[in-house]
This record gives structure tokens, sequence and C-alpha cells, in this order.
């Protein structure tokens, strides 16, 4: 049952009274004298008075106690320990502070235990902040350089832009040179064409007259094999003329024997044999230079001949080099017709591209100014990266500040002891 | 000088002369038969009108150069015996021949040469060549 202090006091003093007032009776009843009885009745009273102020004040002075200890820990910083009041019969204010001293304490540590967590996550991320921050400076500092570069190679860009602008424009200027010199290439061609196609005529026409003249050549060597066979069958007459001419000769010569051995008689057939003689003789050397001629005329005419199946073979050589010049001719044709068509294609094509490079030198243009933006742009971003390099800086000094901040703030909560076995702080 | 007419022909590069009376015939080269046992300068037997001649080469008998094919034959008609010479060619009848030097005998049948235009022509005379080779096959 719960009394409160106040209560607690008047019951005491109650007692107390009560106790001082039926002392001097009881000890009245023990039979002692007056004077006895009477500084006995005040021994009694007042020790029964100590012992129920003792016995009052006694819980109440320990609990006392025990939050004042409670309390001295707490201003030590000491937050491990709860104010134990023991359980009464009777409990009072002293529990209800002691309950409040250990829910405060409870606050008090888990608000410490907070600070410090916080602290120390704070710290973390201030330096995690201020190593972000400094990587991000270095990094802005590169990427200050790299935009510087970029910014140079934008210029050189733009640079380069314009030559190329210029070659291009050269350029288009050569290839216009190009198509003009396919076009006088074309026409070129369709002339070699034409004089191909006369040279293809020619040769054509050159063909058909060495056909014709080899034509000729072997009805001439036909008729000079039949003039052949027929000076044979002349020199064949020719030597039969020959042996007749030494039979005749041989006859007269016995006509003249047969004359000499008739003596005087036959001195007038001698003379006719002589005479016969003389005519064989003749015959025979006519004969003998007849089959002279004749060799004379077969070896002239075996070297015209020969000559003829010579002439014939090179007019057949050469008839087959026409053919290959009139086929040359024709591949000539068809060569040149391609050229021209290739020509003609070279000169389409050029055409095409001075237009595709004038309209490269417009995109080159283009590029040169958007080189230049570019080139202007890198600038101004490397002036913002700048710019951000130096709040980067601000921002590591001030996540540096804000660790030291948590730094102290955890050194100010260390002082807190929360859990026992924590070493003490001083 | 004679009045003489001489059958001159040629055995290989000389030339020999005949009188004309000498001679009975002048014939091509006809088929021979080989005769056994004869010297080398018979040819052999012609056929001559159906009686058989002995053929006599003039080159063999004369050291010379033999032919190989041709030639001429001429018949010789003696009183006792008929014989045929072979010879390269006949050169013709020939008159006006001069009697020139003796010669040495070399040559069976040849004791004088004539000279005329042509040159100098041995002499063959057939009784002496006969004389000559019936000598030589006796003895």
């Amino acid at each position: 049952m719960r009394i409160q202090i106040g209560y607690k006091f008047i019951l005491g003093f109650v007692l107390v009274v009560a106790a001082v007032a039926f002392s001097p009776e009881v000890v009245r009843r023990l039979g002692y004298s007056e004077e006895i009885t009477k500084v006995l009745a005040y021994v009694v009273a007042l020790t029964i008075g100590l012992i129920l102020g003792w016995i009052f004040s006694r819980t109440f002075t320990r609990n006392i106690s025990l939050l004042t200890e409670s309390a001295e820990f707490i201003s030590r910083g000491d937050l491990t320990r709860n104010a134990v009041i023991g359980a009464s019969r009777f409990p009072d204010e002293t529990c209800d502070i002691g309950c409040s001293i250990n829910r405060m304490v409870e606050s008090l540590r888990e608000l410490v235990r907070r600070i410090r967590e916080t602290a120390e996550k704070v710290s973390i991320s201030a330096k995690t902040l201020s190593s972000s921050a400094q990587e991000i400076n270095v990094s802005g500092e590169e990427v200050v350089h790299a935009m510087e570069q970029i910014s140079r190679g934008a210029e050189n860009q733009a640079e380069m832009a314009g030559k190329s602008s210029r070659i291009i424009h050269d350029m288009a200027i050569s290839i216009e040179l190009v198509a003009k010199r396919a076009r006088e290439a074309s026409s070129a061609a369709r002339e070699t064409s034409s004089a191909a196609l006369r040279g293809k005529e020619l040769a054509n026409d050159s063909l058909e007259r060495m056909k014709s003249i080899l034509e000729n050549v072997d009805a001439a060597g036909r008729q000079f094999m039949e003039f052949t066979e027929k000076l044979q069958r002349v020199g064949k007459i020719a030597d039969f003329i020959g042996e007749i001419a030494r039979q005749t000769n041989m006859l007269a010569l016995n006509a003249s024997i047969e004359a000499a051995r008739a003596g005087e008689y036959g001195k007038g057939f001698a003379v006719v044999a002589d005479e016969v003689r003389k005519l064989a003789d003749g015959t025979g050397k006519s004969a003998e230079d007849i089959i002279q001629l004749i060799h004379a005329i077969r070896e002239e005419s075996r070297l015209v001949q020969h000559a003829i199946v010579e002439s014939s073979k090179h007019i057949n050589e050469g008839r087959k080099n026409v053919d290959v010049t009139a086929a040359s001719f024709q591949d000539i044709v068809q060569t040149v017709l391609e050229t021209e068509r290739k020509a003609n294609s070279i000169a389409d094509l050029s055409h095409i591209q001075t237009e595709g490079a004038g309209k490269m030198v417009q995109a080159v243009d283009e590029f040169a100014k958007m080189a230049r933006d570019n080139a202007a742009s890198t600038e101004e971003v490397s002036s913002a990266t700048e710019q951000q390099a130096v709040a980067m800086q601000e921002m590591t000094r001030a996540a540096q500040e804000l660790a030291g901040l948590s730094d102290t703030l955890l050194r100010s909560v260390e002082c807190f002891t929360i859990s026992a076995d924590e070493p003490p702080q001083p | 000088m004679t009045d003489g007419r001489y059958l001159v022909f040629a055995v290989t590069d000389q030339k020999y002369a005949l009188a004309v009376e000498d001679v009975a015939e002048i014939m091509n080269l006809p088929a021979l038969y080989p005769l056994p046992k004869a010297p080398a300068y018979y040819r052999g037997l012609m056929n001559c009108h159906g009686r058989p001649i002995p053929v006599l080469d003039l080159a063999t008998l004369y050291k010379r150069v033999p032919l190989d094919k041709g030639g001429k034959i001429l018949v010789l008609e003696g009183k006792t015996v008929t014989l045929a010479l072979l010879v390269q060619r006949v050169i013709g009848i020939v008159s006006g021949l001069h009697s020139a030097d003796q010669e040495d005998g070399g040559d069976y049948g040849v004791e004088t040469s004539l000279s005329g235009d042509d040159g100098t022509i041995r002499l063959i005379e057939p009784e002496k060549l006969l004389e000559r080779l019936e000598a030589e096959i006796n003895g």
C-alpha cells in the first residue's frame, strides 16, 4: 500500500505520542517508585520514540542515500547503474524518484548511445565526404586539365577543319579536271573506235585480197605443176630424140662402114651416110641442148616452185596475221567502246563527286563552326570546373570541420559510460 | 699422110682408131654371156645376128679404168676370126690422119700412132692384136 512520506511522518508522530502517553501507565504497573517510574517512563517513552523514529526513518534514509548515490553516478557520467530501491510494503515518493531516475538514466543512456553512433557516423561520413571531396577536387583538376586539352584539341580541330575545307575545295577542282579529262578521253576513245572500225574493215578487205592472192598463187602453183609435168614430157621426148639421134648416128656410122667396105661403089653412099651422121650429130646435140635447157628450166622451175610454196606459206601466215589483226581490231573496238563507257561513267561519277565535294565543304565548314563552338563551350566548362573545384575545396574544408565537430561531440559524450564493460573515461 | 678413113673411138681418156675396112658393125652393148676360165679382159660372148662372138674389153686389156656400164661394141670382121671390142664411146669416122710415131707396144695391137686435128690417136691393127692375144693364150 502506498503511503506518502508526510503521512508516514504523521503516523510516526502519532505513534511516538501514543508511546509517550501510554508508557508511564505501563511503567507504573511495574510497581516502581514514583521517581523511578517517572524516570523510567521517560526513558521508556524516549526509547520507544527513538525506536519508532529509527524504524520509520530507516527506509526513507536508505532510499534517499540510494537516490543520492545514483545522482552522484549520473553526475560523474556513469550511466551503467540504475537506482535500486528496495522493495517496501509501503512504498513512497522515493520509489517514484528512483523509477524516474532510472528512466532518466535509460533515456540518457539511449541518448548518449545515439549521439555516439550519430557522431561516429557523422565523423565517418565527414571523413568520407572530405575524401570524396578531395578526390572530386583531384578529378576536377584532371577534368580542368582535360577540358583545357579538349579546348586546345577543339581549336586544332577547327583549324584542321578549315584546312580540310580548303583541301576538299582543291580536290573538287581536281575532280572537275578529271571529269573534263574523262570527257576528252571518251571523245578520243570514240575517235579511236572509228579508226579501229576502219582498220577492221581494211583488215577484212586485206584478208579478202590475200585470200584472192592465195587462190591465185595456188592456181599458179597448179599451173606450174602442169607446166613441170609437160616439161618432163618434153624432156622425155628430147631424150627419145637424142636416143634416135644416137641410133641414127650409129646407123650412119655403120652405113659409112658399109660404104667403105663397098669400095669405089660406096663412095656416094658414104657421102650420104656422112651427111646423115652429121644430121644425127646435129639432132643429138640439139636434143642434148634441149635436155640441158629443160634441166635448166627444171632447176629454175624448182626454184620458182619453191618460191611459190614459200610465198604461199608467207601469204598463208600473212592471212593468219591479218586474221589476228582483224580480231585485234575487233578487240580494240570492244576495248575502246568499254573505255568510252568507263570514261563517261568516270565523268558522271566525277560530276557527282564534285557535288559531293561541295556538300562536304559545307559540312566541313559547319564542322569547323561546331569545333569553334565546342572550343568556347569547353572553355566555359573549364571555368565552371575550376569554380566547382573551388567549391569542392570549400566543401572539403567544411567536411573536415564537420569531422572535427563530430569528434568533439564524440569526446563530449565519451564522459558518459553506458555499459558496464566500458573503461571509465576521465 | 694416108687416104684411109678411120673409125675413131675412146677408151677412157685415150683415143684409138681402127681402119674402117676392119670394122664390120657398130652395136650397142647387148647381153653378155660369161666365158669360163677366160682372161679378165674377155667380158663374155655376145649374140651377133645368131653368131657367138667374144667381146674383148679394151679398157681392161690396156690396164685402164674398166667401164661400169654402157659403151659400144665394135665388131671386127677378120679373115679367120671375128672379134668384138668393147669401147667407151665412138667418136666418128675421120679421114686425113697423118702417120706419127711408132708406139712402144705397150697396148696390144698398137704399133703406130696417128696425128690429126684433135691430137694423137693410137691405131689398132686387128691382125697384130690377134697375134698378141694368141701368143698370150698359148704362151
